[in-house]
């Protein structure tokens, strides 16, 4: 939250350059190479404002005060806030052949969000400190001795509870209170192994908890951005559980209060274009939601299960959780937090 | 009962007193000391307590301030769909709460409840995400929202009995101000933060055990109960007041009592053996000695009464002796009357039966023989005829002098021979010696004693015409009890003048049957027995006058 703050604090002066876009999107969520390259074809700066929680993420969209001009959503919050009136309608946007997403992608991201990328929930690990790769959900929310104090966990309560309740056999999105109450113990139960709760990504870059995560709590495309910290060493791992995961798929969305709506969008359907969504791909290590993208991918990513999640592997797609369960799921996620300081 | 026993009689009460009045004093001392100190203590609590509870009371109002005021919490009750609001808003004012809570443990929530009652908002920072809002939280929000106040804070206890310090307010939506008095259903909503004051129900539980009663929270300033009793405004209307059970400061009083009453028993006891050895030592003792020396005195151990140099006892001891040593010399005297014959001044007969039984003890205890002399003045009547009484007396003074004369002479020079004299009666006198009747000692007496008749008794120039007949007895030799021995010498002496008077006569010359017969019964006197007893005296011519 503070972070969020102070990024928007150094965002005003920028924002009030008329040639750049303040693109809101995850810590290293977009390829330099591409970002240089629209820059380098329309002149326009891409301002990036990174956050590492969807909930933070949500609360800048909503604060009609925050200078954002695009941002990448996750398809479960994207119709609410188009619903709201706060995006523009991409329905209507001009996009080739060759940059439309498959129809199960669009189809989550709905009118008001355009297919960026999509990825699953999983295990980051260091290949080089576990002795046998993780395969369940099951080493990771109860784990060996050896992993106290090594483990960080997403203080993203979506994800986190979806890890417990896919673990525990129950609906990755269930609302119900004692499917949660379970998962909420057996996270308890956890807490004293984590060294922390925050994304293992960002976690990383912390100096008190540097080097010291071993396993936790990701998505595709995690162990690139932590073996990015590795100076060449790609030690880090990504893997599916093979109790399955739960699949999510990011949105282009345009802000309604963009002031230069035009290049916004134009800077989306640049996104979409195949040999760019290929690059993107390519740097983040994520599939790809445009088969003609997918197309230009080397066959080595398009087979690796690191990306693409084994297919017999059960998977839940990511949609809105209930409401009246978010009270109790951020509940649940304060109280480890709580209980994790007071450890 | 003695002197010790009634000093004791009259110490112990007294000191005994003394000192369960000062312990007494002590004790009521020591519980007003005990009584301002655990007050000043019960105060200093109660202050504990007030700035605990201030210190909630400002989190509380802190967070309330905050919060209600941040953009976040503006939005979210700005906000009309209620699921918007949830997804997307509500952890915004999560996070403006969670950003305020100091991380130190303390249990915050806040919660905001709709014009209608309903709640729309709920948080806090405890590690049970189930806890929901309690039932007298949420009533005391929606009171708010129903009473004529902007604001209102106090303690809520609910069900399960934790007690929560709960601040709610009327936030107008829209403007978030505070909402004016007076109900607003569409406009107001209210925001509530409740604390769980830890350290304040610490310091209440610690103060309930500690004094033995609850910490009584009032609406209205509380009427003193009891000396130890004390209060405190904790906020506007709201009074915290203790009042220690009465166990409270039984313990420490007990003990003090108990230590104290010991000390006393103690302390008495002490000095009452201190006060007694001095009393011994100065009144006592002596007291006891003069007592000591007195029955002596009186059992004739001793002659005379040590005089201590001290003070009263002194004086007493001085006074006895002075009154003792005019005692002593008014008995002399008194006994000196009493045994003196008034005529002659030589012993009368009480002196001489006195000295008879001491003689023959002494006789019958040395084996030495005791002689008496019976003497009876021949023609005395005549000279009182003639020259008169006066006369007569100062004759027999003259005898008597004559006999204690020849008496002290005879006894003088024999280193053994002890002897004297009395008047029985009339003209008769006796002489007691202890020596054999033929000794020399005798002998020589009885010749310089009848040497002092031959050609008249001469009395201041004048001579007389009497002499003395005398008998002679003793004693084992004739007489075996003191009696006899007076009969033996008188019948001797009856004799003599028998015989013509102005002679002797010894008892043991006597012919047997006549000395043996008409012996005296026990203890008898002659004079007692009758003339009747004696024998006939013979018509012998005496002495001339």
């Amino acid at each position: 939250m503070l972070g969020v703050g102070l990024a928007l604090l150094a965002l005003r002066p920028v924002a009030a350059q008329a040639n750049a876009l303040n693109f809101l999107v995850w810590e290293w969520g977009i390829s330099p190479d591409v970002v240089r390259a629209w820059t380098a074809m329309t002149g326009i700066a891409i301002n990036q404002i990174v956050f590492d929680n969807g909930d933070r993420r949500d609360l800048l969209i909503a604060n009609v005060d925050a200078p954002i001009d695009l941002a990448v959503v996750d398809s479960a919050h994207v119709q609410a806030f188009g619903e709201r009136g706060l995006l523009l309608d991409q329905a209507g946007l001009p996009l080739p052949e060759t940059s439309r997403s498959e129809e199960r992608w669009r189809g989550m991201c709905g009118r008001y969000g355009v297919p960026y990328s999509w990825g699953n929930t999983g295990i980051v690990y260091r290949a080089d400190r576990m002795k046998v790769a993780p395969q369940s959900w099951g080493d990771l929310l109860k784990p060996d001795l050896a992993l106290a104090g090594h483990i960080a966990m997403t203080d993203d309560q979506e994800e986190l509870l979806a890890a417990a309740l896919n673990f525990m056999g129950r609906p990755m999105n269930s609302g119900d209170p004692g499917d949660l109450r379970r998962a909420f113990e057996l996270l308890r139960a956890q807490s004293p192994a984590v060294l922390t709760y925050g994304l293992p990504s960002t976690a990383q870059t912390r100096r008190d908890v540097r080097g010291q995560i071993f396993i936790g709590l990701g998505g595709t495309g995690d162990q690139k951005t932590l073996n990015m910290a590795g100076a060449g060493t790609e030690t880090w791992r990504f893997v599916t559980p093979r109790e399955g995961a739960m699949v999510w798929t990011d949105c282009l969305v345009v802000l309604r209060r963009t002031r230069n709506p035009g290049m916004a969008e134009r800077f989306v359907a640049f996104l979409a274009q195949a040999d760019n969504a290929a690059a993107n791909a390519m740097f983040l290590r994520q599939p790809t939601t445009n088969p003609h993208a997918a197309a230009l991918l080397p066959a080595r990513m398009r087979e690796d299960p690191q990306i693409y999640p084994p297919a017999d592997y059960p998977i839940l797609y990511r949609g809105p959780f209930p409401t009246d369960s978010l009270p109790l799921r951020r509940h649940i996620l304060s109280a480890l937090l709580a209980i994790h300081d007071a450890q | 009962m003695t002197l010790s026993r009634r000093a004791l009689a009259v110490l112990f009460p007294i000191v005994l007193l003394g000192h369960i009045l000062a312990g007494g004093a002590a004790y009521l001392g020591y519980r007003h000391a005990l009584v301002t100190q655990n007050r000043a203590r019960l105060q200093q609590n109660l202050s504990q307590l007030q700035n605990a509870y201030a210190d909630y009371a400002s989190l509380d109002s802190q967070l309330l301030y905050v919060v209600r005021n941040s953009p976040a919490f503006l939005t979210f009750v700005d906000e009309s769909d209620a699921e918007y609001r949830t997804r997307v808003l509500a952890i915004g004012v999560q996070d403006s709460l969670q950003s305020l809570v100091p991380n130190d443990g303390t249990s915050v929530s806040c919660s905001v409840f709709q014009s209608d009652g309903k709640q729309i908002f709920y948080f806090d920072n405890g590690a049970d995400p189930f806890q929901r809002l309690g039932t007298r939280q949420s009533a005391f929000a929606q009171a708010v929202l129903n009473d004529d106040v902007a604001s209102r804070s106090g303690l809520v206890t609910e069900g399960d009995g934790t007690t929560y310090l709960a601040m709610a307010a009327k936030v107008l939506a829209r403007t978030g101000g505070v909402g004016v008095a007076g109900p607003q259903p569409d406009q107001s909503v209210v925001m509530q933060v409740a604390v769980r004051p830890r350290r304040f129900e610490t310091i209440r539980d610690t103060m309930a055990r500690e004094y033995g009663a609850p910490v009584a929270l009032t609406d209205l300033p509380p009427a003193s109960h009891g000396e130890l009793s004390a209060s405190i405004r904790l906020a506007a209307g709201l009074y915290a007041q203790e009042t220690p059970s009465v166990a409270y400061l039984r313990g420490p009083l007990t003990r003090f009592a108990a230590v104290t009453g010991l000390f006393v028993i103690v302390l008495s006891v002490v000095s009452v053996s201190v006060l007694m050895a001095l009393v011994r030592r100065y009144i006592i003792v002596p007291v006891e000695e003069l007592d000591r020396q007195v029955t002596a005195i009186t059992e004739n151990r001793r002659q005379d009464i040590d005089v201590p140099d001290m003070g009263e006892v002194g004086r007493l001891a001085a006074n006895v002796r002075l009154l003792h040593g005019q005692l002593t010399r008014s008995l002399r005297q008194i006994r000196q009357l009493y045994e003196t014959d008034l005529v002659t001044g030589i012993g009368n007969r009480i002196y001489f039966n006195d000295k008879l039984d001491q003689f023959y003890q002494l006789s019958a205890t040395t084996g030495r023989p005791l002689t008496m002399l019976f003497i009876d003045l021949d023609n005395f009547k005549q000279v009182n005829d003639v020259h008169g009484h006066r006369t007569g007396d100062a004759l027999l003074e003259a005898v008597a002098c004559a006999l204690s004369a020849a008496v002290r002479d005879a006894t003088e020079d024999g280193a053994e021979a002890m002897g004297t004299v009395a008047r029985l009666s009339g003209d008769e006198f006796t002489a007691l010696i202890m020596a054999d009747p033929r000794s020399t000692v005798v002998r020589a007496l009885i010749d310089a004693f009848l040497l002092k008749f031959r050609g008249g008794f001469q009395v201041d120039a004048a001579s007389y015409p009497v002499t003395a007949s005398i008998g002679v007895a003793t004693a084992p030799g004739d007489a075996g009890t003191p009696t006899h021995l007076l009969w033996c010498a008188d019948h001797a002496m009856y004799h003599a003048k028998a015989a013509g008077r102005n002679t002797v006569a010894f008892y043991a010359d006597l012919p047997r049957d006549e000395a043996a017969g008409g012996a005296p019964e026990r203890g008898v006197m002659p004079e007692e027995r009758g003339r009747a007893m004696r024998p006939p005296l013979p018509q012998a011519a005496g002495p001339a006058v």
